[in-house]
């Protein structure tokens, strides 16, 4: 298979475009050397120029020009009437001096090639022809030639009996043929289709032929024609021309122009010499010495032409009529147009200083057009003072330029303000000089007040937005992100302009995305548009440095007036929020961590402090039980300051080893049915030593309460914390008071003191590990600042709650509230009310 | 079960002064007194002389009162000798793990002398 590397058209157009200028010179030199040649060399002269110019037109129609049958029968008209006829034709010549007798068979190729020759005339003029204009002309030149003809030659041929019969039918069978051929020729010069190179070239050739025929006509009746004289050039320019003609490039690239009908000079002049071509004859017979016979036919003829010239006149007229109906309807929808556009048009005459406006400016100007003569003064003088200066400049610059494009204001009669948008342009002769001055003028006053408030707008819009922190967008719903709108403060974000992405039109926002975000971003935006949620979403962008940040995008689906959904949103730079985060967290843990370090040592510690502690205690007790020897009376006072310092030691050993068990999670409960009021009692009788020893009046109101599912040892851990509290922090001569009793579903216990009390600031902190009031470390009361944490805690692994009522310098009251057992507790508690 | 009227204590304890102490009090309350001061030596000295208690420290070195505990209660001669763990854990999984092992009390550090001799008292006096 073979695939043709170009078009066959082009292909040859390269080789071929250029072509018809050589072939046309060098077929001018052998035309023109023919009078000089021998009878055979003016054969091969001959069949040189029809043969070549057959196999231009052959080789021509392989580019598909308009009409190929045509072409092809202009083809056979070099073959038929050159090669063929002219051949048989010159032999004759060749061998005998003098040309066959007219009916010889060269005569029937050249009336073949005539026949021909009309048949692609009229195949060439066919189509595209609108009206009976074009058949009217063919006509009038068929006619007024034809008269010519028969006057001057057919006439003649016709009365004379000299010739023979078969001579005289030739001559009068070309002439007839040539009247139409010279016919269709005019056509084609007049028709608006073939003013072409190739169609001069064509019909050049056609009036070649005709001449060399008339001219034969002519010579052959003056009996003075000789063969391979000059004579002969029109018919070898014959052969030349269509080759030429097939040749030339317009013949498939130029197409031929359309444009409309030009009724000018030289057709009127045409339209004047068919009329006048009968009377014409019909006078010079009259003068001449003509045989009075010919009236009739004079008469019928200058009929006919005048018929032809009348109708084709008023096909024109008719035309004409029409065109000036269009062109008024055209006027009118121009005036609408202009009444629509707020617009009008003027023209100014330079040469005689004549200004005209159309009704479309009076319009704006609101001016009535019998009032108003319109003058470049009059005009000047509509036009707002300040503007007048500058309108002059600038029509005065357009004289100069040539064109001008302004806005100005114009005053209308009842004082009221337009603003005017006007253009003009400059006409000038062919001499170069300017002749007229013509341009609009659009009243913009609505347009330009609309586009002042939308850039207020647009502005006020722009603001709030800059003013916005982070970046607001609007985009489509697509795989880049494609951006209809975004903010300046992208560019601060990212590191590139906001006009970068708009319409993606340098990068995309999604390649800005970072790589590991890009598919989990994509997927929880489109799963809030699919269901009609807003999105919120954090991910990292790579900023054109490099740089990674982190954004908080937030934004929905909206539809669009086109029926599109886009996107908007707000875009936040997060990034030290983020790392604030990740720090903080950071920092949690290593809190945490060595929050469980210090328990772990207060742990250790502490067990390690209750060996030696062990040790310490036991042989006091030695020493002060005498197991060791006589101890006496100072010696055991000095060892029992020894044994209250051990056991306090003890005591916080404890203390502590049992916060650390609380933050470690890992506070057991030994629960057992308790009587609370039993271990208030214990406790308080065990405290009453050291409040009598302070002088400090301890009592105790203790109502009936149901039984508690309950950690007595921890109970009484909590009881003795609390009243050991209210006594230290209770000054001498003061009281301390301890209750039970059921109250709003619980059961609770209160420790009461008229001590020095607790500020509010202090009491917020009161149950944080090792927090000591600032009045107790002032005073120095002795104190872990641990009594209250474990109380609290304590009750709360009772499902408790622990409470502080303070005010500072009167006193403080601690409350631990249980949760009620369950009913039949209750119901027991009131049988042991009732008993 | 030891012959003379006077019942045989072995008390195990790394800390010599608590060894020391434990072992002049419960002389005094009237028993015969073992002192063993790692977990090793007070399992000889409970195959070796069939003590009729034991109170044994639980973080010994060598072996553990858990780890001796259970070892005697593994062995003909001394499966019945009652055992008293002291321990400074607190925790009741600990507690628990000492009577997994066959510990029958336990008495938590830091305890008072007389406590210890109560209990003493109490299982030797069950028998």
């Amino acid at each position: 298979v073979s695939i043709p590397s170009r078009h066959p058209r082009t292909a040859f157009a390269g080789s071929a475009g250029t072509l018809w200028a050589p072939y046309l010179t060098l077929g001018l030199a052998v035309v023109a050397s023919y009078r000089f040649l021998p009878a055979l060399g003016q054969l091969i002269a001959i069949e040189l120029l029809a043969v070549t110019g057959t196999a231009a037109i052959v080789a021509r129609l392989r580019g598909r020009p308009e009409h190929p049958l045509g072409w092809r029968l202009l083809a056979l008209v070099c073959l038929a009437f050159g090669v063929v006829g002219w051949g048989f034709w010159q032999v004759e010549v060749a061998v005998s001096g003098v040309p066959p007798a007219p009916g010889s068979p060269a005569d029937v190729f050249f009336f073949a090639g005539e026949a021909l020759c009309l048949a692609a005339l009229v195949v060439l003029l066919l189509r595209r022809e609108p009206g009976s204009g074009p058949l009217l002309e063919a006509a009038m030149a068929a006619v007024a030639f034809g008269t010519a003809a028969w006057v001057f030659l057919i006439h003649d041929y016709v009365r004379d009996d000299t010739l023979a019969l078969a001579a005289r039918a030739t001559q009068i069978g070309y002439a007839a043929c040539d009247v139409m051929l010279l016919a269709l020729a005019v056509r084609i010069l007049f028709s608006p289709g073939r003013r072409t190179g190739a169609y001069w070239l064509l019909t050049a050739g056609i009036g070649s032929l005709l001449s060399a025929d008339l001219l034969w006509n002519w010579l052959t009746l003056a009996g003075s024609y000789a063969a391979g004289s000059y004579y002969d050039l029109g018919w070898l320019l014959f052969l030349l021309l269509p080759g030429v003609a097939a040749l030339h490039p317009s013949l498939l690239f130029d197409q031929a122009r359309r444009g409309g009908r030009h009724v000018g000079a030289r057709y009127l002049l045409l339209l004047a010499g068919a009329a006048l071509a009968a009377p014409l004859l019909l006078a010079v017979e009259a003068f001449g010495e003509v045989d009075r016979d010919d009236v009739a036919f004079g008469a019928v003829s200058t009929a006919l032409l005048t018929g032809l010239v009348l109708a084709r006149m008023a096909g024109l007229i008719r035309e004409e009529l029409r065109l000036s109906a269009e062109v008024r309807v055209q006027h009118e929808r121009l005036e609408e147009a202009e009444r629509l556009a707020r617009l009008g048009n003027w023209e100014w005459d330079l040469t005689e200083d004549e200004v005209s406006w159309s009704s479309g400016l009076y319009r704006i100007w609101e001016l009535d057009p019998s009032e108003f003569t319109p003058s470049y003064e009059a005009f000047i003088a509509t036009v707002h003072p300040e503007d007048r200066e500058f309108v002059e400049t600038t029509l005065g610059g357009a004289l100069d330029t040539g064109s001008a494009e302004f806005e100005f204001r114009v005053i209308r009669p009842g004082g009221e303000e337009r603003v005017v948008h006007a253009s003009a342009g400059l006409v000038r002769d062919a001499a170069g000089r300017p002749i007229r001055m013509v341009g609009t003028a659009q009243d913009v006053t609505e347009r330009n007040r609309a586009e002042s408030a939308l850039a207020a707008s647009e502005t006020r819009f722009r603001t709030l937005v800059s003013n916005i922190p982070g970046v607001v967008y609007r985009c489509a719903l697509d795989a880049d992100w494609t951006m209809e709108f975004l903010s300046d403060a992208i560019e601060e974000l990212s590191g590139y302009p906001s006009s970068d992405f708009i319409g993606n039109r340098v990068r995309s926002f999604a390649s800005i995305i970072h790589p590991d975000d890009e598919v989990e971003m994509e997927r929880r935006i489109w799963d809030a548009v699919d269901a009609g949620r807003m999105y919120a979403i954090e991910y990292r962008i790579v900023r054109a440095d490099g740089a990674t940040r982190w954004v908080l995008e937030r934004g929905q689906g909206v539809l669009g007036a086109s029926g599109a959904f886009h996107l908007d949103g707000t875009i936040l730079d997060i990034t030290e929020r983020r790392e604030g985060e990740l720090a903080l967290v950071a920092q949690n843990e290593r809190l945490e961590e060595l929050d469980r370090m210090k328990d772990e040592f207060i742990a250790l510690v502490s067990h390690e402090l209750r060996t030696p502690l062990t040790s310490i205690r036991g042989y006091l007790d030695l020493l002060l039980e005498g197991e060791v020897g006589e101890v006496t009376e100072e010696q055991q006072n000095a060892l029992r300051v020894v044994d209250r310092n051990a056991e306090r030691l003890t005591r916080l050993v404890g203390d502590l080893l049992f916060v650390a068990e609380v933050e470690a999670g890992k506070l057991e409960l030994e629960r057992r049915t308790t009587d609370l009021t039993a271990v208030v009692r214990d406790a308080v009788e065990s405290a009453r030593p050291t409040a009598e020893s302070k002088s400090v009046a301890l009592t105790i109101v203790v109502d009936e309460v149901p039984t508690l599912q309950g950690d007595p040892v921890r109970l009484a851990q909590l009881l003795d914390n609390l009243v050991s509290n209210a006594i230290k922090f209770t000054p001498e001569g003061g009281q301390v008071g301890v209750r039970t009793y059921v109250e709003d579903g619980s059961v609770s216990l209160e420790v009461t003191d008229t001590g020095m009390g607790i500020s509010a600031e202090d009491q917020r902190r009161l149950f944080e590990r090792f927090f000591r009031t600032q009045k107790a470390t002032a005073e120095a009361i002795q104190g872990t600042g641990l009594g209250l944490a474990i109380s609290k805690a304590i009750v709360e692994a009772h499902g408790g709650t622990l409470a502080v009522a303070s005010k500072e310098g009167h006193g403080t009251t601690v409350r631990a509230a249980f949760p009620l057992p369950a009913p039949h507790g209750s119901e027991a508690r009131q049988k042991e009310v009732a008993a | 079960m030891n012959e003379s009227s006077t019942p045989l204590v072995l008390v195990a304890d790394d800390d010599a002064d608590i060894l020391a102490l434990v072992k002049f009090r419960l002389e005094r309350a009237g028993y015969a007194v073992l002192a063993a001061s790692d977990g090793e030596e007070a399992l000889r000295l409970a195959t070796e002389q069939s003590p009729d208690l034991a109170v044994l420290d639980v973080m010994m070195p060598k072996l553990d009162g858990y780890e001796v505990t259970s070892r005697l209660r593994q062995r003909e001669e001394t499966r019945d000798v009652p055992v008293i763990l002291l321990t400074a854990r607190v925790q009741e999984a600990d507690v628990a793990r000492g009577f997994e092992a066959g510990a029958d009390d336990y008495v938590k550090k830091p305890f008072s002398p007389q406590e210890l001799g109560a209990r003493v008292q109490a299982i030797l006096g069950r028998r």
